[in-house]
């Protein structure tokens, strides 16, 4: 007997209409089958004679195919979108069951397409904004776009676009994300459980897909709304072969200002752009490149006083089939972030500048060997040059403080990532992350006593390297499938961060500092097990997951009490460390197809932090902590015409820190504070609705009228809780909260061609 | 949709909130001792007050600390308890304050013992005080400035108590030499300046003060202690004082100026 002869058929699947790749499509003969991977590729190794292969992906008509395997096989295929009666919503765009089969877990994969029926502020579609709706995804309200995923902090999410991080992913002040839709693909979130390929920071990766621009006709869609307008062009530079996309979208909220009769308000200036931008070329069946970019600012500026931040991200891509087995993707990734804060007046000048920037270099060999067991082979290097706040006043200041030095530091990994069908009901992810940082450049390092107090100097040159960081990162996912629609899932995942982010505001700041890790300054450790039971119904229509987690979070950083950051040269010694624990479970149940779609999502956690010099070196609930959080979002087809939808959210107030009494000193009455975090503001509650009018079809145009009221009921949610002396009588004191928004209605149209 | 509705969707981005007063339960911190102790450069009048500590829902009248005894002596060998004057005040006319040495305070009331140290810097003088008129967020604004020569020779820290015509002004500006520059430098009186007007006669009273007293003033501000504070993790500053107490104490060298502001 010798081993049967085998064959492998590879090739790409696309949409048919748009040349658009289609990602986590089924490639399936029998039981033996595949996934195609984020470039659309896909690679399946079969016995020699004739198979019936299944091309499936959701949302399409399948295609079969007749293959005879006698020798290795190229077939690209096109898949065509399903004519439904109603305009159906289709949730994911995976396998119909691939939550209960795949070993991945904590993982969400969103459709753009979905997110456009959710209701949301400012008739804006949001693919961060849809994310917060989901378990174990938290924000901590409004003007606060921040995400806090399984007890993580804001700073600890990944977010990449087109492979590029994002440093500050959140247009005016949190209310928008810079992410527009109309130039998105595919979203992936990972809590802290995503395979090897990852790294680099603790709680999640949000991995963001741009669309690739239609290779097969020109086309343009837009929107026009109260806050904002956005336009998008896409089309084939060489049919079939290359094509290119262009988004821009611009708000305009201070057009409404100058109606305002108050001279400061209509002086402001208060808006924010970004442009999307992608080509692709096929060069011939085994290249394609891709040139992707992003580039957006925010601009706010109030009487004299002034901030603008923005994002610029560029992803060059060269997809290189090496065979039918080895798939390889290089990809050259710049990222920029930077702000400036000016306050300008006739006696005063005073401005702040800061910038984080990253070149990096990615290499990853896809390596399909048979049907049951891929592996990513791959490794990164990132160069990351930090200059922190550079503080500035006007020429006729006698007070010039000093530069603070940029910091630069190295930032590679090398792993090994694979994905393993052991047993028709046995799956196993698993991977193996070796991460390391250097400090490099030249500067000055400081050390610090105890008490953060300067103790000594260190003198790096330019060619030197300092401090050096490595870590073994292991990651392990099992499913066991129970029966075909009900698996159990156990996963352990460690992540390592190099690049820290300190705040001192209550919310995540255009103008938060970034650190690399250095002497003093160890790399930020998480360690997650998480065990889930999933289970589908009705033949895929409801999915259901339950999944609780355990993390352990080593080296969080915290500021010494009335720490200073800005422009601070001795910022480390500001610093204070400890631990962080958060658990939970997590509930979703979702219903993905027919007239009535959406989800229901509970979320039962914890979320401590240990500080030494805090609480007496108690732990204590960190401020993102909440102990429920519910999230209902249901939209439902009621004719040809109109789609209603609505959302409705409930979290416990977030942890914070009102004082307990009061005393007289220095001249005045001051607070007296006993504990950390030791209260609860007002429990978050909010119902948003939305109504989306869609014009019957023309052969080639087709509009929509998007409705929608943010805060239906007109909660008053708390921004924040300050304490001040009652007006009526000044010798007591009274908590007051401020809310932001009761109710903000928007109306949108939108049209393509 | 009518232009007003508009507008209330722009303004909500910058300034549209609402406020509203909540009933708020905390559980009221125990009574604790506020000190307020001084001693001063160039005189034997020096003075210690004790207070309690309220409730936040309490009125702002604050119990004096009656019946403590408090002693105050250096590294020279004074040595004195001070007499309850009034209410919650504890002074002596008998003990020197002389820069250079180190004075210790000691603390015994109600059951809880207090102590402190802190090193009387030698004085600098301010070298003028001025004032400018600026528009300052559409509003005018007459800041002070100080002018003074920050001597290199050795670190220190300066706490300035601004009084407006008489009236104290709340709280006091602290300042380290880190961020002088050699030679004259100009210190902004951030504050005070919003109640000055034309024809009021402030006077400053600059403090050479120690690196513990200098801390304490330091971290009100960064830590959001006070009313309208903003810091997101508000606490307590950091004393000089030991043992279950709240407040400072305070060894400095005075210079005053002051001005008629025109």
């Amino acid at each position: 007997m010798h081993a049967q002869e085998k064959f492998t058929i590879s090739g790409t699947v696309t949409d048919a209409k748009s040349g658009e790749l289609l990602i986590g499509a089924i490639v399936r003969s029998g039981d033996l089958g595949c996934f195609t991977n984020e470039y659309g590729y896909y690679s399946l190794t079969l016995p020699k004679g004739v198979h019936t292969l299944r091309f499936q992906s959701m949302g399409y008509d399948t295609v079969t195919y007749q293959a005879m395997m006698d020798k290795d096989r190229r077939v690209d295929i096109a898949l065509s979108e399903t004519y439904l009666e109603l305009e159906e919503v289709v949730i994911t765009g995976q396998a119909a069951n691939a939550q209960v089969e795949q070993a991945q877990m904590g993982m969400v994969r969103l459709d753009v397409k979905e997110i456009a029926k959710v209701p949301v502020i400012f008739g804006e579609r949001d693919i961060l904004k849809t994310l917060q709706l989901m378990p174990g995804v938290k924000s901590t309200g409004e003007g606060n776009g921040g995400l806090y995923v399984r007890g993580g902090d804001a700073s600890q999410n990944l977010i990449l676009l087109d492979e590029a991080p994002v440093y500050n992913a959140y247009h005016l002040l949190g209310f928008f994300s810079t992410f527009n839709s109309d130039a998105i693909k595919d979203v992936a979130l990972y809590k802290g459980t995503a395979p090897a390929q990852y790294g680099g920071r603790l709680s999640s990766v949000i991995d963001v897909k741009m669309n690739e621009g239609n290779n097969q006709s020109y086309h343009m869609s837009g929107g026009i709304g109260l806050i904002s307008s956005h336009l998008n062009v896409e089309g084939p530079i060489v049919k079939d072969k290359a094509s290119f996309l262009v988004t821009g979208r611009r708000t305009y909220a201070d057009m409404f200002l100058k109606l305002s009769n108050n001279e400061q308000l209509n002086s402001s200036k208060l808006y924010f752009y970004d442009l999307n931008a992608k080509v692709n070329a096929t060069l011939n069946e085994n290249n394609r490149i891709y040139a992707s970019g992003y580039f957006g600012r925010d601009q706010l500026g109030l009487s004299g006083f002034g901030i603008d931040w923005g994002n610029a991200t560029g992803t060059l891509r060269w997809n290189h089939l090496i065979n039918s087995k080895w798939f390889s993707n290089t990809s050259f990734i710049y990222s920029n972030y930077d702000y400036k804060v000016g306050i300008e007046d006739e006696s005063l000048e005073f401005s702040l500048k800061s910038s984080i920037q990253d070149f990096n270099i990615q290499q990853e060999f896809q390596y399909y060997p048979q049907p049951k067991h891929n592996i990513r082979i791959g490794f990164n290097a990132i160069h990351h040059t930090v200059t922190p706040g550079q503080l500035s006043l006007g020429d006729s200041s006698d007070i010039q403080p000093a530069q603070v030095e940029a910091r630069k530091g190295l930032e590679e990994a090398a792993y090994l990532a694979g994905e393993w069908e052991l047993h028709t009901r046995l799956r196993l992810n698993y991977g193996l992350r070796l991460s390391a940082f250097q400090s490099v450049g030249a500067g000055n390092f400081y050390l610090y006593d105890e008490d953060g107090n300067l103790s000594d100097t260190l003198t790096q040159t330019k060619s030197e390297i300092g401090q050096t960081y490595g870590n073994l990162e292991p990651r392990l996912s099992i499913s066991w499938l129970v029966d075909a629609s009900s698996s159990i899932k156990l996963a352990y995942t460690r992540n390592t961060q190099y690049i820290h982010m300190i705040s001192n505001a209550t919310s995540t700041s255009p103008t938060d500092v970034w650190l690399l890790s250095s002497v003093n300054v160890k790399p930020e450790i998480a360690d997650q097990v998480s065990l889930g039971y999933f289970r589908n119904f009705k033949d895929n229509t409801y999915e259901f997951s339950a999944e609780t987690y355990f993390k352990l979070l080593h080296n969080q950083i915290d500021l010494r009490n009335g720490a200073d950051i800005m422009a601070n040269e001795l910022i480390e010694g500001e610093l204070v460390y400890g631990d962080g624990r958060a658990y939970g479970l997590e509930l979703l149940l979702k219903k993905t197809r027919g007239r009535f779609s959406g989800w229901l999502g509970y979320t039962l956690s914890r979320t401590e932090r240990q500080i030494q010099s805090v609480n007496d070196g108690n732990w204590y609930p960190a401020k993102q902590d909440a102990t429920h959080d519910v999230s209902v979002v249901g939209m439902v087809d009621i004719s040809k015409a109109w789609t209603l939808s609505a959302t409705w959210v409930y979290k416990t107030g977030n942890a914070v820190t009102f004082p307990t009494g009061k005393y007289y000193v220095d001249g005045q009455v001051q607070y007296l504070y006993t504990e950390r975090n030791g209260y609860r503001l007002p429990a978050y509650h909010r119902l948003d609705v939305g109504a989306t009018y869609t014009r019957k079809k023309h052969a080639k145009f087709e509009s929509s009228w998007n409705f929608s009221c943010y805060n239906a009921y007109g909660r008053e949610n708390p921004f924040s809780v300050d304490f001040r002396e009652d007006p009526d009588d000044p010798s007591k004191t009274q908590a007051v909260q401020t809310a932001l928004f009761k109710w903000v209605p928007s109306i949108t149209y939108n049209f393509k061609f | 949709m009518k232009a007003s509705i508009l507008i209330c969707i722009g303004l909500g981005m910058v300034a549209m909130s609402c406020e509203k007063v909540l009933v708020i339960d905390v559980e009221d911190a125990a009574p604790r001792i506020v000190v307020e102790g001084n001693v001063r450069a160039g005189q034997n009048h020096q003075t210690v007050s004790l207070n309690w500590s309220n409730a936040l829902d309490e009125a702002n009248n604050f119990a004096p600390v009656t019946g403590a005894s408090v002693r105050i002596f250096d590294d020279a060998g004074q040595d004195v308890l001070l007499q309850a004057s009034t209410s919650g005040l504890y002074t002596t006319d008998s003990l020197a304050g002389i820069p250079g040495r180190t004075y210790f305070l000691e603390i015994e009331a109600a059951g809880e013992r207090i102590t402190a140290s802190s090193q009387m810097p030698f004085a600098v003088d301010m070298d003028s005080l001025y004032s400018s008129s600026v528009q300052f967020f559409n509003a005018t604004r007459t800041p002070i400035f100080v002018l003074l020569s920050d001597p290199a020779a050795n670190k220190n820290w300066y706490r300035f108590v601004t009084t407006v015509s008489g009236d104290r002004y709340p709280g006091s500006i602290v300042m380290s030499d880190e961020l002088m520059a050699a030679g004259q430098t100009s210190v902004f009186l951030q504050g005070p300046g919003e109640f000055i007007q034309s024809g009021d006669s402030v006077q400053v009273e600059m403090q050479c003060i120690d690196l513990g007293v200098f801390t304490y003033f330091d971290s009100f501000s960064s830590l959001g202690g006070g009313p309208g504070g903003a810091s997101a993790a508000p606490a307590n500053p950091y004393s000089n004082l030991q043992g279950n107490a709240l407040g400072y104490f305070n060894a400095y060298s005075p210079s005053f100026k002051a001005i008629l502001v025109p």
